[in-house]
């Protein structure tokens, strides 16, 4: 029996039969069992059709400012605010870039159990982690794969701040409210995702802006990397993360989603002396690929796990349990087989992102991110590559149109690669 | 000071020669219908429209994001509260109350004495009234709900649909707010109705 316990294919198989056996359908007989039919009303099929989108606080902000909008999941996102995407990534290095990630989920996990709750979750620990501070994240499933990332941000002995990637919120808080059901555990979740709206501000002069528009110290000793604090953003409550996805000193601001074009007008209000500037989704990712932060669903698929996507670092297995342990620890018995590595292409071309990796003639992994980066002045991406070339140095094949290309690979980030401009 | 405070809109300060002002995710789509706005409880509110009076004759639709809501759980029984103007039970142990602007901080504080687990939620949903003659029939092109209140799809996205003075508040996510506004004024329009401002509905808690 199918997904629809023979509601669907019911019909079907008994014209099927009746047509084989010469029988006709009155006498075959049916069985009780209804269509998955629900009424609706002629009212909801009359007038024009809606497709519904999710837009940000700042969307129309972005739009006045020239933003190229497009599609990412049920959400209207700028993909970039001018034609010259690298241009912006620059303007990220150089001085200031904000960008509005109100999509990431949010999640708030609050309860005695809260700790205890996000451990057996992640392969990594957060009753540890102390209040005002955050770390990364990775979520696996049963069978130990990657399906989301994000950031877990302490804020009281029983709160915590959870981000996820923007199309993963609402799996993840089911996920969430699922295993809560599971353990029986002291902890409520809240999917605050709509509710609060986010913006990065990031760039070598990032601290200069915030200083003008926050009420709290952002003085590195005072506001240090990784941490989380309450503060008020141009008179709007915050709660700002020290955290830099695009690989610069940033400052992620979550606040109120209808303070949104407020917030958003008064930060490029205060970073105008050091022309701020707003960069789009494309921008984010040619910045981020420079980090080798991953993209999960871009850099991961449904067989990715920690040990083979370079995340070792992350699992615990000392831990008592966590949801994919027992996979995880097959992973690590059996051998890694693959690695995900990043790599530069010193010829400059550029192999699709879902092209081949080639060795001895045949596939044998997958690129999956490139770009070019005019900071870097290089192609650079990442694929995944059987474990033998996932040293630094050494080289693999790719097909590009056709024909086959040299890659080098490269372990560590491609640009600042010890965090010295994240924790400055 | 609870760590969630950042979540409601009543914290902001106008320290630092800030004026933080909200506005509901509907507020571009009023302005463009011609609303004239004016600033109430730090909410940037659509008071007015042209041509409102022969919208409410018909269908009005009525923007109350900026009206308190607050989501309680664990409660024994329906939540009541002075200054509460809505309490629907979304589901055992699940309530969210809607009040007036000015009164959210002190319903909010007054519930979180006696519930546990007590989050604003303001910022979250927007909520869309219709109201008039013809609000059965806009409700209907919108969603399948008549059983009311109920929870469900409304024009395809999460929705609470609330029973109030012989019209029906529309709560929902408020990233949606564009979206849905466009959709009900489709429904809306067929009926001679469009938008209304709050100050015609004596302030939108009548």
């Amino acid at each position: 029996m199918g997904p629809c316990q023979g509601k669907l294919c019911h019909l079907n198989s008994i014209r099927v039969y009746a047509k084989e056996t010469r029988m006709s359908e009155e006498d075959i007989g049916t069985t009780t069992a209804r269509p998955p039919w629900t009424p609706v009303s002629m009212g909801l099929l009359a007038g024009r059709g809606h497709t519904p989108a999710k837009r940000t606080s700042m969307h129309h902000r972005s739009k006045d400012m020239g933003a190229t909008i497009f599609w990412t999941g049920v959400w209207r996102r700028p993909h970039s605010y001018t034609q010259d995407t690298q241009a912006e990534a620059k303007a990220v290095h150089d001085s200031i870039g904000i960008i509005d990630v109100s999509t990431l989920g949010k999640i708030l996990v609050k309860g005695p159990d809260a700790g205890a709750f996000l451990d057996r979750l992640y392969p990594n620990r957060f009753s540890d982690l102390k209040t005002g501070r955050i770390r990364y994240g990775i979520l696996t499933t049963d069978g130990g794969r990657i399906f989301d990332d994000g950031t877990i941000a302490r804020l009281s002995d029983d709160e915590y701040y959870v981000t996820t990637t923007s199309t993963g919120a609402d799996g993840v808080f089911e996920w969430f409210e699922w295993w809560n059901a599971v353990w029986h555990m002291d902890v409520e979740l809240a999917n605050v995702t709509g509710q609060v709206a986010a913006v990065n501000v990031a760039g070598p002069n990032a601290r200069r802006l915030m200083e003008k528009v926050c009420d709290v110290a952002v003085d590195n000793e005072s506001f240090k990397y990784l941490d989380a604090k309450h503060a008020h953003i141009a008179g709007a409550p915050a709660l700002v993360l020290r955290i830099g996805f695009v690989g610069e000193l940033g400052y992620e601001i979550h606040f109120p989603s209808p303070f949104g074009e407020h917030v958003w007008d008064a930060l490029f209000a205060a970073g105008a002396e050091w022309s701020a500037t707003p960069f789009g989704l494309e921008p984010q990712r040619i910045l981020r690929l420079e980090k080798q932060h991953i993209l999960v669903g871009q850099d991961t698929d449904g067989e990715s796990n920690p040990l083979e996507a370079a995340m070792s670092w992350i699992v615990k297995l000392d831990k008592d349990d966590f949801v994919g342990k027992w996979s995880i620890e097959h992973v690590q018995e059996r051998g890694l087989q693959w690695m995900l590595v990043g790599f530069e292409m010193p010829n400059g071309r550029a192999p699709v992102e879902g092209g081949q990796v080639v060795v001895d003639g045949k596939s044998a992994g997958r690129v999956t991110s490139v770009r070019w980066s005019e900071q870097l002045q290089k192609t650079i991406g990442m694929a995944v590559v059987p474990i033998q070339f996932a040293e630094d140095g050494k080289t693999f094949d790719v097909k590009i149109d056709g024909t086959i290309e040299q890659a080098i690979v490269r372990t560590r980030p491609f640009f600042d690669p010890d965090g010295e401009r994240l924790r400055s | 000071v609870s760590a969630l405070d950042f979540l409601s809109t009543d914290r902001a300060v106008t320290d630092g020669g800030f004026a933080p002002v909200l506005k509901s995710s509907l507020e571009r789509r009023q302005r463009e219908a011609g609303a004239a706005f004016d600033e109430r409880h730090g909410w940037l509110v659509p008071v007015s429209f042209p041509g409102e009076e022969a919208h409410l004759a018909a269908v009005g639709l009525v923007d109350l994001s900026h009206f308190g809501t607050i989501e309680v759980r664990g409660a024994t029984e329906p939540v009541s509260e002075e200054g509460v103007l809505v309490s629907y039970r979304v589901r055992a142990g699940v309530d969210l109350v809607l009040c007036e602007p000015k009164d959210t901080f002190l319903v909010r504080s007054k519930l979180a004495r006696r519930h546990a687990f007590v989050l604003d939620r303001t910022a979250g949903y927007a909520t869309l009234a219709i109201v008039g003659p013809h609000a059965p029939d806009v409700l209907r092109r919108l969603t399948h709900l008549h059983e009311l209140p109920a929870s469900g799809p409304v024009a395809h996205v999460a929705a609470h649909v609330l029973e109030r003075d012989g019209g029906y508040w529309i709560v929902f996510g408020q990233e949606y707010g564009h979206y849905l506004w466009e959709a009900a004024m489709d429904a809306a329009e067929r009926f001679g109705g469009g938008p209304v401002g709050v100050d015609a509905i004596g302030g939108g808690a009548r």
